[in-house]
């Protein structure tokens, strides 16, 4: 408020002394110049002069007449009295003159007069002693009237005069109060510019303290401070800037940007300062810039912002700070996040793998555990029902009959032992414990062994083999694992194939692989999932009542895969199931031919 | 210089160099009207209105009689005699009038010579310091 208060004093103070001023001076000039105006005197207002020599002339017309009379004025001088005489009373007559004899109420002696002027011009120029009655009854009204007028016009005159000192004293005491008044305006003024230099001084101090100031800031700034103008020449370059691109302030205030430094020259660059020279605000960040003598390049942020002088743009000012060890240190920051999502990766696959796993493992316990009370239950339930059968008849049993319920409980033991070993044999897989020594193996020789020993074990003769034409295929395998895939499969064809069914075994070389395929009639398509046929402790819709503990064909496949090969459920015709033996051939690279060819003479 | 054939109405003495009698150059309206004519419109102090005077410039009758003076004192019939300096003839083409608005200037008014300043033309003229130097029914002219 009180701030408020002072400003308005500030300014209403200045601007009424100033219009007090001017008034007072225009007021002034107004009085001096109407004083001026007044102080013309009009040769109308000397008009007792023109009066006096009227009056003189006609007294001077009167005696020339007695001098006339007596003889002493000739007829010349005479004329030129009268002229005079005339003269003087056309002069009273005249305009201006007149009017004054009019305002002196004056005039009528005069006309009257002017009535009579032939007669009394006769009269002068006979003159004798008896006109001159006449010629004095004619003048002296004319003087008289002139002492009247001289009178009045004195007094007139005296009264004007007066009147006039008057009015010029008021005009003048008027000017002298406008002086006074002018003067104090100009006091007042003179003062308040007083106090104005002084706080002039003060601001222009003040201001040069924060120029200093500002000078100090830029030139301490870690960010090169660059401005242009808009010939983007350079006239503001700090001790950054002069760090950033080798040049003194002093060589580069008034060159151009790009004669400082091939940066400027960048498309970009130049054309954000361009940007900022037509008003926009402009940001280049991580720019990579070459400094002079120095193969590593620098990041640097630039920023161009519009200089401008009320609004318009008068230059630009650029920022420029080095980014270099801010943008190493982000990249750094980026490696070491790109490593830790590499490691999160593995980690959660290791883990997907290990939950999948006990997933798995709970899996192949359920399955155990379903397998388990299924084949394990039959042949103890077989063996205990005939050392039931024993027990209760033990008086009526022939020893025949003993021997076929022992064979029969044997029997029920054995497959459980087989059970047991097939269940042993998966689990040293898991383990890892089964060793695989490859070697080249005839695959022909052991196919038609594994047949023969599989059709005596059945006795039908279902089974036919059909082996390539020429050499027998060599494989690169371990014969002991190869059989017992081999007799896993047909087993398995055996047990899932109705009765006398042909069951069809073929072998061929593709190159690179040997294939063995079993063919044999099958369920029907779909009572069975594909893939799930090779896992452990799976047993198909159609394996109701056949022995077995679902781990053939798993053992089968893994077998294959650890010797290079695999076994895999190929597709048939209708009604048929195909699977097949995959081993590497010998000659694909398993193996040397040098291997090869001594074992061929050993056979 | 020869003498006037009719009446004298103009005498110029003083310090001149022509003349046509002892020590005077006497000018009859003849004489007069032989000078360069010239003519003037201005107001009066002492009548209304714009009035046209014809007559001469008094530097042309100056220089007429060889005048080498520095002052000239004009002279009325009625004695009234006012001194006036040359080079103001210079400045201001000052008139010596034998005629207004066409009529010869009267013996009985203001005739027949009345000197005539450019009142109008001049502002500086306008003063009561010049208004009396209007000397009407001039007679005399003496050069010092």
């Amino acid at each position: 408020m009180k701030k408020r208060a002072r400003a308005l004093l500030g300014v209403a103070l200045p601007v009424s002394a100033i219009i007090i001023f001017v008034v007072l001076l225009a007021f002034s000039l107004m009085r001096l110049s109407d004083l001026e105006r007044d102080m013309r005197i009009e040769a109308t207002q000397n008009m007792l002069w023109v009066i006096s020599r009227a009056h003189i002339s006609s007294l001077q017309l009167g005696e020339a007449v007695a001098g006339s009379v007596a003889g002493e004025v000739d007829p010349a001088q005479m004329e030129l009295r009268y002229n005079v005489f005339l003269s003087r009373l056309a002069l009273l007559d005249d305009g201006p003159q007149r009017r004054r004899m009019e305002a002196l109420g004056a005039t009528a002696p005069l006309d009257a007069l002017r009535g009579s002027l032939p007669e009394l011009g006769s009269l002068v120029m006979s003159a004798g002693t008896e006109t001159m009655p006449r010629i004095r009854a004619l003048l002296v009204p004319y003087n008289v009237a002139l002492t009247e007028a001289a009178n009045k016009a004195m007094v007139a005159e005296w009264d004007d005069l007066g009147a006039t000192l008057d009015a010029t004293r008021k005009q003048l005491w008027q000017i002298i109060i406008s002086m006074v008044g002018i003067s104090l305006a100009g006091t007042v003024l003179c003062f308040h510019f007083l106090l104005a230099i002084r706080d002039a001084r003060q601001r222009t101090r003040l201001l040069n303290k924060e120029k200093a100031f500002s000078e100090l800031l830029i030139g301490s700034s870690g960010e090169g401070i660059i401005a242009v103008d808009m010939d983007r020449r350079c006239t503001l370059w700090n001790e950054a800037a002069e760090r950033l691109f080798g040049h003194g302030t002093r060589s580069a205030t008034g060159s151009l940007l790009r004669e400082l430094s091939g940066f400027f020259e960048v498309d970009r660059v130049e054309q954000a300062v361009g940007d900022a020279l037509q008003g926009r605000a402009v940001a280049l960040l991580d720019q990579p810039f070459f400094p002079p003598h120095q193969c590593d390049p620098l990041y640097v942020d630039l920023r161009c912002f519009s200089l401008r002088d009320g609004g318009r743009i008068i230059g630009t000012i650029l920022l420029v700070s080095d980014v270099t060890e801010r943008r190493a240190a982000q990249r750094e920051i980026a490696n070491h996040r790109d490593h830790l999502e590499q490691l999160v990766q593995a980690r959660t696959q290791e883990l997907d793998a290990a939950l999948t796993r006990e997933r798995a493992t709970a899996d192949l316990y359920r399955n155990f555990g379903t397998m388990i009370s299924h084949q394990f239950r039959t042949p103890l339930a077989l063996v205990d029902s005939a050392l039931q059968r024993l027990m209760r008849r033990r008086d009526r049993l022939t020893p025949k009959e003993v021997l076929e319920r022992g064979e029969e409980a044997r029997s029920a033991i054995a497959r459980l032992v087989r059970l047991v070993k097939s269940t042993l044999d998966a689990a040293r897989l898991d383990a890892g414990q089964i060793e695989v020594r490859s070697q080249l193996c005839d695959l022909g020789d052991l196919v038609a062994e594994v047949c023969s020993r599989s059709t005596k074990d059945t006795g039908s003769g279902r089974i036919t083999l059909k082996l390539p034409d020429g050499d027998s295929p060599i494989a690169y395998c371990d014969p002991v694992h190869a059989e017992h895939i081999l007799t896993n499969l047909l087993s398995n064809a055996v047990k899932y194939s109705p009765a006398k069914t042909p069951i069809r075994i073929t072998l061929a070389d593709s190159g690179t692989q040997i294939e063995c395929v079993v063919t044999n009639t099958g369920p029907p398509e779909g009572s069975f999932e594909q893939e799930a046929l090779f896992e452990r402790y799976y047993r198909g819709s159609n394996t109701e009542g056949r022995p077995g503990i679902g781990v053939g064909l798993y053992m089968a496949r893994a077998l294959a895969r650890l010797q290079g090969g695999d076994v895999q459920l190929q597709d048939s015709e209708p009604g048929m199931v195909r699977l097949a033996m995959l081993l590497p051939s010998g000659a694909s690279g398993f193996a040397s031919v040098t291997d090869m060819a001594l074992r061929k003479e050993l056979a | 210089m020869p003498p006037p054939t009719s009446p004298s109405i103009l005498e110029v003495r003083g310090a001149i160099s022509r003349i046509n009698a002892e020590g005077v150059a006497h000018f009859d309206m003849e004489m007069l009207r032989a000078l360069p004519a010239a003519r003037l419109e201005t107001t009066t102090a002492v009548t209304d209105g714009v009035r046209r005077f014809d007559g001469f410039l008094m530097r042309d009758i100056l220089a007429h009689v060889g005048a080498r003076g520095t002052a000239v004192t004009a002279r009325a019939v009625n004695d009234y005699a006012i001194e006036i300096a040359i080079e103001e003839f210079d400045r201001f083409d000052v008139l010596i009038a034998y005629e207004m608005d066409g009529e010869p200037l009267l013996p009985g008014d203001k005739g027949p010579l009345w000197m005539i300043y450019p009142r109008d033309q001049h502002a500086e003229l306008q003063d009561i310091r010049f208004d009396y130097r209007w000397v009407w029914q001039l007679r005399w002219l003496e050069i010092r």
